[in-house]
C-alpha cells in the first residue's frame, strides 16, 4: 500500500511553490467570493503557515534546522482539522500531498516529544483506560441499544457503532439499527468488545498507540466470522477503510451506512413512503468524501525521460477524492418523497470541513466552533430548513454551530430522516414538519 | 514472457511509455485497415533508460512489450526476434516525436554513431506508424 | 524578533492576535518560490528562504496600515507588503523588515456594472472577483500567475500579462482610482478617488498630473513605493454566457462548454508567418485568447500532469503553434467571429487541428475562462520561471524568441533546465494587437542545486544577451543591480527612478529589494 515514504517526504517538502492554491477550493469551482476558501485554519488565523502550503514550509524549515520543535510550531501544526481540502486543491495540477505531509509532521513532533496537544493526550489516555475518548465507562457503551432492536450474533454483517454514536449521538445508532431491522438485515454488534477505532489518536500523530488499537480491534473482528462491517460514523469508516490496510490487511468488506442503505433502497428492501416536504442541504463529511479513498498499490517505474523530467509508468494513482462517497447519500435523499435537496456551494470533494476533526475539537474548541458556524451560514444561504450529514462528529459540531448562531436550521443524520420516511418515527416527523413549515 | 524470460508483456519503464502512446492506435480503424497485412516487430531502445520497447504489429493490431536493455546482449535479434531496431538517447526520441529533427538529421546522427539502426528498410514502416500518431 | 516596546506598539495597532514575531512564523514567511536563484544571483546559498523578517503583521484596514508605516518610520524598520504573496518579490531584502500581510483586507468594495469597474482590497483573488462580476455579465483581467492571486497586486505592483490580455488588456492599463499609503505614512488617493468633493473611483488620472506611471512604471514597485490598500480597475464584458457548470470530480471535471465558443490551434510553421497571422487576427479584434506557445507549452495547457502530456505529443509536435479562443454572447456575434477566422485561415492557408486531429477536454474551456492556464507550466518539473520577457511589438517579441533559442539550448544541453528545444515561450497580444507580451518559461527543478544554479546563470546570461542584442527591457528588471545594468542603456531611466524613490520614500522605509534604492 502506498503512503509517502521518508524519501518522498523529504523531496516533496522542497517543492511547495507558495502559490496559495491550497487556501481555495479548486479555482474552477469558485462561484462566489464568500464561499471560495478551503482551509478552516487560515480562514480563522490568517497567517500563511496555517495553510496547507504553510505547513509544508514549516516541515521544510524543521528538516533544515531553521526552526526547532516548539510550542509555537506545535500549535500551528495542530490547528488543522486534517480535512484534506488543501490536498484536493493542490492536486488539481500539482503532485504534492499536503495532508500526508501534515500527518507526517505531527508524527515527527510526537517523536520529538512536542505533540500531541495536552487536550489530545487526555483523550488518548482515556482511550487506553476507557476504550473511548470521552472517559465514559466502557460498560455503558451499549446503553444506546433499545431493547426491541434484534441483534443476531451469528450474522455476517457487523454494525460498528463507534464511540461518538455510542455515547453522544445515540439517536444515530438507534436509527441505523432500526433501519437494518426493518430491512430484515441480520446484524451483529461487538458489544463490550467494541473499542475506539483509533481515528482520534491517528490524527494526532501518535502512531504507536494507534497501531495497538488497530491490532486489538482487528484481532477481535477476525476472531468472528464477519464478512461486512457497516459504519454510521464517517471517522470510523475512513479509519478502517483507508488507514487500517496501511498497517495490516483484512478480509472483510467495509461500508458506510449510506452505501449500505442506498443499496437496500435500490433492491427494494427499504421503502421510503412518508412524505417529508422540507428543503435540505447535505454536508459531505471529510472522512466519507474526499478522504475515504483507499491507497492503491503501484508497481511501476519512474522513468527519467529527459533531464529533470520524470514520468511514472504507468501513472501513479493520485488520491483526489474521486472515489469518495458522494452519490449514495444524495440518492437516498432524492428518494425521500417531497424532499428537496439544495446544494451548498462547497460540496463533494471540495466540501468545507465541519471543524471537528484532526483533534481540533478537543485542542482548539474555538476553531471547531468558528468553522462550524461558517458551515452553518453556508447551509443557511441555500435556503434549506435542515442540514443533513452522515457522521456523528460532524453532527455534534454542526449542532453546536447552529446553537451558537441561534440558527433556525435543524440538523439530522441521514438515517434519522430515513427512519421518518419509513414511517417509523411519526412523532418526530410531525414535530419536524411543524417546526419548518 | 518468452522462453528465455526476456520479453515482458507488462511493458515496463520506457516501453510502458511507448505502450501508452502507441497502443491507443488499436482503436483507430484507419490504422487497422492500413496495416492489416503487416507482420513486423520493431525494437526501440532508449539507450539512457531501461527497458526497450518491442512493438509488434500483426494484422493491424499493435502490441508493446518490454525487454530489459542491460546487458546489451538482451537486445540481439536472435533473442528478441525483431525485424527492425533503433537505439538512441531519449532526447533524440522526443525530438523525433515532436518533429524537431528530420529524417536527414537522424541520418546524420546515425553516421556520428549517436543513433543505431538495423533493418533500416523495415524501420520505414515504423515511421508510417508514427505518422499515424500525428493524425 | 522585535524589541518588546516596538512589539507592543505594533500590537496596539493590529491587536495581539494579528502580529507574530516568533521564530516559527518569521521563518515560514521567509520562504518563497524562486528564492533559490535570487539567492544564487546574490552569491548566497541557493535555498528557498530569504532574509527573515522581524515580524509579520495583519492589518485589517487602511488606517492600520498607515499607523504601521508611521511606526516603521519612527523606528527605522523597513516594511514589505504582500497579499497573496506568490514569488520572491514578496520577500524582505534584509532582516530589518516587517512583513505586512494584507490578508485581512479582503473586501470587494464596489462593482459598478454601468461604468464597468470594481473596487477591491488587496486580498480579493482574481477568481473571487470574477465569480462576483460574472453575476453582472462581466469579467476581470487576471494575470498569468493564476486566478488565485491578487488583481490589486498585479495592477499596482507587478507586471500584468494574462492569457486573456487580447480582451482584458494588461494590469497596468486597467488601473483607475487607487488608495495608496505612501512610505512616509501619508495616504494618497489617485484619480477621482482623490477628489475633495464626491470622490469616486472611475478615473485613475489626476487630480493634477497623473501619478499612475510613477506608481508602477511598467513592472511595478513590488512594495518599494508604499502599500496599496484599494484599487479600482476596469471590468470587461464576460465573453460568452456566464453559465459555468461543472460535473464529475477533481481534477477531471467535465465542463458544459457555453454556446458560442470555439478554439483554434494552428501551426504557423515559421515565426515570420506567425507575425503576420498574429497581427491579422488581432487587428480584427475578435479573440478572447490569442497566444503563441511552444510545442511543449501547447501540450501542457491541455494536460494536468506530465503523464497526460505524453499523449499530447502529436499536437505538441507543431512547429509554431498559435492558440486562438473566440467567444461570443450572441449567435450573430459568434457567426461573425467565426467567419472572420475562417477567412483568415483560408487567406493564410492554415489548418485548425481542433476537432480534427485533437479535441481538448471540456475542462480546458473552464480553465481558459478562469485564467488558470498559466499554472500548467509547473507540471513537467514542478518548477518554472521565465528567464526573459518583454512588452513590445510582435516583431521584437518574435525576434527575441528566435535569437534566444541557441542560448537556451546550451543550458538544455548542460541538463540544468528542461528540454523544450529552446522554444519555450509564451507570447500574447494586449488589447487586440496594440502591443505584445513575451516571456520565456523555463523549466527547472528547485530541489536540484545544479538546476537552480544553472537557471540563475541562464537568467543572468539572458539579461546580458538582451542588452547586447537590443531586445528591450526584460521582464524582471528589478533591484538596484538590474536597474544599474539596464538604465545606462535605456536613457538613464534608473536615475529618474531613484529620484522618484527619494521623493516618495526619503527615509528608505519601503523595502526596495525588488524596486530601487535611492542612493
Amino acid at each position: 500500500m502506498m503512503q509517502l515514504n521518508e524519501e518522498e517526504y523529504q523531496t516533496m517538502i522542497k517543492r511547495c511553490l507558495r502559490c496559495s492554491i491550497c487556501k481555495w477550493i479548486p479555482q474552477v469551482q469558485i462561484k462566489s467570493q464568500k464561499y471560495a476558501t478551503a482551509c478552516p485554519a487560515i480562514d480563522l488565523y490568517n497567517f500563511h503557515p496555517y495553510s496547507g502550503g504553510g505547513k509544508i514550509i514549516l516541515a521544510l524549515a524543521l528538516e533544515m534546522g531553521r526552526i526547532k520543535p516548539s510550542k509555537d510550531l506545535r500549535d500551528i501544526v495542530y490547528k488543522c482539522t486534517e480535512c484534506g481540502n488543501c490536498a484536493i486543491a493542490c492536486k488539481f495540477l500539482g503532485t504534492l500531498e499536503p495532508l500526508e505531509i501534515i500527518m507526517r509532521l505531527r508524527e515527527k513532533l510526537v517523536k520529538a516529544g512536542c505533540g500531541p496537544m495536552p487536550a489530545q493526550e487526555e483523550y488518548i489516555k482515556a482511550v487506553r483506560e476507557f476504550n473511548n475518548p470521552y472517559k465514559e465507562p466502557h460498560a455503558n457503551r451499549t446503553d444506546w441499544l433499545p431493547k426491541d432492536i434484534k441483534i443476531d450474533h451469528s450474522a455476517k454483517v457487523l454494525y460498528y457503532i463507534g464511540c461518538t454514536s455510542s455515547y453522544r449521538r445515540k439517536e444515530m445508532a438507534i436509527a441505523a439499527a432500526r433501519i437494518m431491522n426493518k430491512a430484515g438485515i441480520p446484524f451483529n454488534i461487538l458489544q463490550d468488545e467494541e473499542f475506539c477505532c483509533g481515528s482520534p489518536i491517528l490524527r494526532t500523530g501518535e502512531l504507536d498507540t494507534f497501531k495497538q488499537v488497530l491490532n486489538r480491534n482487528l484481532d477481535v473482528i477476525e476472531s468472528k466470522d464477519i464478512e461486512t462491517i457497516v459504519f454510521s460514523c464517517a471517522g470510523c469508516y475512513d479509519t478502517f477503510k483507508v488507514d487500517y490496510p496501511l498497517y495490516r490487511n483484512y478480509n472483510f468488506e467495509v461500508l458506510h451506512t449510506v452505501e449500505f442503505f442506498d443499496k437496500l433502497l435500490e433492491d427494494g428492501k427499504i421503502k421510503l413512503t412518508e412524505k417529508i416536504p422540507i428543503k435540505v442541504t447535505y454536508h459531505d463529511p471529510c472522512h466519507l468524501g474526499r478522504n475515504a479513498e483507499r491507497y492503491e498499490e503501484w508497481e511501476g517505474d519512474v522513468v527519467q525521460i529527459l533531464p529533470l523530467i520524470t514520468i511514472d509508468v504507468p501513472p501513479k494513482p493520485k488520491r483526489t477524492g474521486k472515489r469518495g462517497i458522494y452519490d449514495a447519500p444524495r440518492n437516498i435523499l432524492k428518494r425521500i418523497p417531497g424532499l428537496t435537496l439544495v446544494e451548498m456551494e462547497r460540496i463533494r470533494e471540495y466540501a468545507y470541513c465541519c471543524g471537528a476533526g484532526g483533534g481540533v475539537k478537543s485542542a482548539f474548541p474555538e476553531m471547531a466552533l468558528n468553522t462550524a458556524k461558517l458551515r452553518i451560514e453556508e447551509a443557511e444561504d441555500t435556503g434549506a430548513e435542515v442540514i443533513v450529514s452522515a457522521c456523528p462528529f460532524c453532527s455534534t459540531n454542526l449542532k453546536e454551530g447552529i446553537d451558537s448562531r441561534e440558527s433556525d436550521l435543524k440538523y439530522y443524520d441521514i438515517s434519522e430522516l430515513m427512519l421518518m420516511a419509513m414511517g417509523l418515527e411519526p412523532e418526530k416527523l410531525k414535530w419536524l414538519l411543524s417546526e419548518v413549515v | 514472457m518468452d522462453e528465455k524470460g526476456i520479453i515482458n508483456p507488462n511493458a515496463r519503464g520506457f516501453a510502458g511509455l511507448i505502450k501508452s502512446i502507441m497502443e491507443p492506435l488499436n482503436d483507430n480503424l484507419e490504422f487497422k485497415e492500413k496495416f492489416k497485412k503487416l507482420d513486423r516487430k520493431f525494437l526501440i531502445n532508449a539507450s539512457n533508460l531501461n527497458h526497450a520497447a518491442l512493438i509488434s504489429v500483426t494484422q493491424g493490431v499493435m502490441k508493446v512489450e518490454s525487454v530489459p536493455n542491460k546487458p546489451e546482449s538482451n537486445l540481439k535479434k536472435k533473442l528478441v526476434g525483431w525485424d527492425g531496431y533503433i537505439s538512441m538517447d531519449s532526447q533524440i526520441f522526443l525530438a523525433l516525436a515532436m518533429n524537431r529533427i528530420s529524417i536527414i538529421g537522424i541520418g546524420i546522427k546515425w553516421i556520428l554513431g549517436k543513433v543505431k539502426m538495423r533493418g533500416i528498410l523495415k524501420l520505414l514502416s515504423l515511421l508510417s506508424i508514427f505518422d499515424f500518431l500525428k493524425k | 524578533m522585535l524589541q518588546k516596546q516596538i512589539l507592543e506598539e505594533f500590537q496596539k495597532i493590529v491587536g495581539l492576535e494579528n502580529i507574530d514575531d516568533s521564530e516559527v512564523m518569521t521563518n515560514a514567511y521567509s520562504y518563497n518560490w524562486c528564492m533559490e536563484f535570487v539567492n544564487c544571483t546574490e552569491g548566497k546559498e541557493p535555498i528557498p528562504f530569504s532574509s527573515i523578517p522581524k515580524a509579520v503583521l495583519l492589518p485589517s484596514n487602511t488606517e492600520e496600515v498607515q499607523q504601521i508605516v508611521r511606526l516603521c518610520n519612527k523606528y527605522n524598520i523597513q516594511f514589505k507588503a504582500q497579499s497573496t504573496g506568490l514569488g520572491p518579490w514578496n520577500q524582505p531584502s534584509s532582516e530589518n523588515c516587517v512583513i505586512i500581510d494584507l490578508r485581512r483586507m479582503n473586501k470587494i468594495i464596489k462593482i459598478d456594472d454601468r461604468s464597468l469597474y470594481a473596487v477591491v482590497e488587496p486580498y480579493v483573488s482574481g477568481a473571487q472577483l470574477q465569480a462576483e462580476t460574472m453575476k453582472f455579465g462581466l469579467t476581470v483581467h487576471m494575470p498569468g500567475a493564476g486566478p488565485q492571486v491578487s488583481p490589486l497586486a498585479s495592477a499596482t505592483s507587478m507586471n500584468g500579462p494574462g492569457f486573456t490580455s487580447p480582451h482584458t488588456g494588461h494590469s497596468a492599463r486597467n488601473v483607475l482610482g487607487v488608495e495608496w499609503v505612501l512610505p512616509d505614512g501619508e495616504i494618497l488617493r489617485l484619480g477621482s478617488a482623490g477628489m475633495k468633493s464626491n470622490p469616486d473611483w472611475y478615473i485613475g488620472d489626476g487630480p493634477g498630473p497623473s501619478l499612475r506611471g510613477i506608481m508602477r512604471g511598467w513592472a511595478g514597485a513590488k512594495s518599494g513605493i508604499g502599500v496599496f490598500t484599494k484599487v479600482a480597475f476596469k471590468l470587461f464584458p464576460y465573453p460568452c454566457s456566464t453559465k459555468f457548470k461543472l460535473s464529475g470530480n477533481s481534477p477531471n471535471y467535465e465542463f458544459e462548454i457555453p454556446d458560442f465558443m470555439k478554439l483554434y490551434v494552428m501551426d504557423c510553421k515559421s515565426y515570420n508567418y506567425l507575425e503576420n497571422v498574429f497581427l491579422k487576427i488581432e487587428e480584427e479584434e475578435i479573440s478572447f485568447i490569442c497566444s503563441h506557445l511552444s510545442g511543449y507549452g501547447l501540450g501542457a495547457i491541455f494536460s494536468n500532469s506530465i503523464e497526460s502530456l505524453m499523449d499530447k505529443i502529436p499536437i505538441a509536435g507543431m512547429q509554431v503553434p498559435l492558440v486562438v479562443l473566440i467567444a461570443a454572447r450572441t449567435k450573430r456575434e459568434f457567426e461573425y467571429k467565426q467567419k472572420v477566422m475562417s477567412n483568415i485561415i483560408d487567406d493564410f492557408k492554415l489548418e485548425n487541428v481542433i476537432g480534427s486531429k485533437y479535441t481538448p477536454n471540456s475542462l480546458f474551456y473552464a480553465e481558459a475562462l478562469r485564467s488558470n492556464l498559466g499554472l500548467h507550466g509547473f507540471i513537467a518539473t514542478g518548477g518554472f520561471q521565465s528567464s526573459k520577457g518583454q512588452c513590445d511589438t510582435v516583431k521584437v517579441c518574435l525576434k527575441t524568441t528566435k535569437m534566444s533559442i541557441p542560448l537556451k539550448k546550451r543550458y538544455i544541453k548542460k541538463g540544468v533546465i528542461g528540454n523544450d528545444f529552446g522554444e519555450g515561450v509564451w507570447i500574447t497580444s494586449y488589447e487586440s494587437g496594440h502591443y505584445f507580451h513575451i516571456e520565456s518559461p523555463t523549466m527547472f527543478d528547485q530541489t536540484e542545486e545544479k538546476s537552480v544554479t544553472g537557471m540563475a546563470e541562464n537568467m543572468e546570461e539572458n539579461y546580458q544577451f538582451d542588452l547586447l542584442k537590443h531586445l528591450g527591457a526584460p521582464f524582471f528588471v528589478e533591484g538596484d543591480k538590474m536597474h544599474d545594468l539596464f538604465g545606462p542603456e535605456m536613457m538613464d531611466y534608473h536615475k529618474w527612478l531613484r529620484k522618484i524613490k527619494k521623493a516618495f520614500d526619503p527615509n528608505g522605509i519601503a523595502d526596495s529589494g525588488f524596486y530601487i534604492n535611492a542612493k
